[in-house]
């Protein structure tokens, strides 16, 4: 995975737009819906993603310590900000930042590692198999159908794992009275 | 006011505000209507189902995506123009003898006509003083030349950049000359920064470096510019009108197959000046403005217009409101080389409004044309024959 991401990465910096096509092909869909659960809308959100993936484009000089990916994810989150701000709005507990990336299935310590954390041990209370899926989907990056052949199940049946995890993450998320005050927590610490 | 804490909107849905959040939200609503719609959209957003936030139902839209990554070069160069200050747009009539200049200085290093091959006029080529011409193929990286101490570079997208080098000033002043093959437009940036964007079919003249004195350009055909402010005066020579500005954007148009020159401006402040057979007028345009010189009836007028129409061609569009049939088709003719024959002249007369993408195709742009109207198009390799549906 990380030498594959080495070769795209020099790929594009080389220009070469099949590479550069087949990046925006595999986040798209990921980096969407994590803006889209900020800005609530699809155009705003389609807007977002594609400047970023514009904006690589044309400054192939942009130094990428980490990965293309994460690189990705912290450009979209950073307009995402914008674009609230704009409106005189702030994700004070970082519960958006966390809300999307349940959604988009992205979560990473890369992204933020508090709130990446804090996910974590909500992944680990969920139900047994729900939370296998869950993980080789998030962590190990794996397609629905690879998650299948891999756990001997339906791809359905992977598919309805998903959603049953992410809906009981969101629901936690802003229901847990523990994980908030967690969050609150680090809020308080940041601010000292 | 202080920013809002995203929850609070948030838990406003759920019905759990307290009384000092609730006051805080409905100063934060009421303080614009944007903050309305996105309560709004977050609203929809909360009541979409999981399976309407899944990962696999997200539109793919990487055909999208890089088809606009293509057409970047030109998108971002008109969002730099809109952002500052005048469009003006300039369709005029040339005589045949256009570039035999009454300019002497500028006559002096430029090559014959003649000199070009026949097999170049389709292309997009650049004539330098020295008489060379360097094919300009789009998309195809080329080497860097150099004129009279001028770097010239050619960018992949970014198309011809001049740039001057430090400690070598020019000795005699060289020019260059651009011109475009139909159906291919052009962008390159003057030693002094200005950045001309070339429509399809037209030619421009420049020095590779300007002077200590104004800078000066020629050209036929439509360009649209982004000069830059240095204080000096830029003027466009366009037959025997002049276009003069002081760093600003504007827009060119000066084919040969029309027959009035317009200017339109959009912002910003213009001069334009006309000297011929003993008419010496000149017309300062206010935004919003349009200055139409008919070279024949030597006649200057001004009306107001809606700019938009005469500078989405910079943006990949034709844009037509209420024109005239012909007017219509020869500049799609232009742009796709072609001929146009009408069944009945009558049919010249037929008024059209849209906007079109000129990438899509003729077929597409004439299947549009006859789903709008009561016309037929029939084309036919590089003819198109017009008439009326049965």
């Amino acid at each position: 995975m990380i030498t594959e991401e080495r070769l795209l990465n020099q790929r594009i910096a080389e220009r070469d737009k099949n590479a550069f096509r087949l990046l925006f092909d595999t986040y798209h869909a990921q980096l969407f819906r994590f803006a889209e659960c900020y800005v609530c809308s699809p155009d705003i959100a389609e807007d977002i993603v594609q400047e970023v993936f514009i904006k690589l484009w044309e400054n192939p000089k942009i130094k990428i310590s980490r990965s293309l990916r994460s690189y990705l994810f912290f450009m979209v989150k950073n307009a995402c900000i914008d674009h609230l701000r704009s409106m005189k709005l702030e994700d004070k507990k970082k519960l958006k930042l966390a809300e999307a990336q349940i959604v988009s299935e992205s979560i990473s310590v890369n992204i933020d590692s508090e709130v990446s954390l804090k996910i974590k041990h909500a992944i680990d209370e969920l139900p047994a198999q729900c939370k296998e899926v869950y993980c080789l989907s998030v962590y190990s990056g794996l397609k629905h159908a690879e998650i299948a052949e891999e756990m001997g199940i339906s791809v359905n049946t992977v598919k309805v794992h998903v959603f049953r995890a992410k809906k009981i993450l969101k629901e936690r998320l802003y229901h847990l009275k523990e994980l908030l005050m967690l969050f609150t927590h680090l809020i308080t610490k940041n601010k000292k | 006011m202080k920013n809002l804490d995203l929850d609070i909107l948030r838990k406003k849905l759920d019905g759990k505000l307290t009384f000092s959040e609730e006051k805080e939200f409905q100063e934060w609503l009421m303080a614009s209507r944007e903050n309305i719609a996105f309560f709004n959209h977050m609203k929809n957003y909360r009541d979409k189902s999981m399976e309407e936030v899944s990962l696999e139902s997200v539109p793919n839209t990487t055909d999208l995506f890089m088809k606009r990554l293509n057409r970047r070069s030109h998108k971002a160069f008109i969002n730099k123009m809109l952002k500052y200050a005048a469009v003006v747009l300039l369709p005029l009539s040339i005589g045949v003898g256009l570039w035999v200049y009454s300019n002497n200085e500028m006559n002096q290093s430029l090559v014959d006509q003649n000199q070009i091959n026949k097999e170049d006029i389709n292309q997009t080529i650049l004539i330098t003083s020295n008489g060379n011409t360097y094919k300009l193929e789009s998309g195809v990286e080329q080497a860097v030349v150099e004129d009279q101490g001028v770097k010239i570079r050619k960018y992949l997208r970014a198309g011809l950049k001049y740039e001057e080098q430090e400690g070598i000033k020019a000795k005699s002043v060289a020019y260059n000359m651009l011109h475009t093959s139909k159906g291919d437009d052009y962008q390159l940036e003057l030693s002094d920064g200005t950045i001309v964007y070339l429509n399809g079919d037209s030619k421009l003249k420049y020095p590779v470096s300007f002077g200590d004195n104004e800078r000066r350009v020629q050209l036929q055909g439509e360009a649209f510019f982004d000069v830059s402010k240095t204080g000096k005066r830029f003027v466009v020579e366009v037959d025997d009108m002049e276009v003069e500005v002081l760093g600003t954007q504007f827009n060119v148009m000066a084919y040969e197959n029309e027959n009035s020159i317009q200017t339109t401006l959009v912002s910003g402040k213009v001069k334009v000046s006309i000297n011929t057979n003993g008419i010496d007028e000149s017309l300062m345009l206010e935004p919003g403005n349009q200055a139409i010189w008919n070279h024949k009836e030597g006649e200057l007028g001004c009306k107001k217009v809606d700019t938009k129409l005469y500078t989405s061609w910079v943006n990949g569009y034709f844009r037509f409101e209420d024109q005239r049939l012909e007017d219509v088709l020869r500049t799609i003719a232009r742009w796709y080389d072609i001929k146009v024959f009408y069944h009945n002249p009558d049919l010249k007369n037929k008024r059209l409004s849209g906007r079109l993408n000129k990438l899509k195709g003729l077929e597409v742009i004439s299947d549009m044309i006859e789903k709008v109207s009561d016309i037929e198009i029939e084309v036919n390799n590089k003819v198109i024959v017009v008439s009326m549906k049965e």
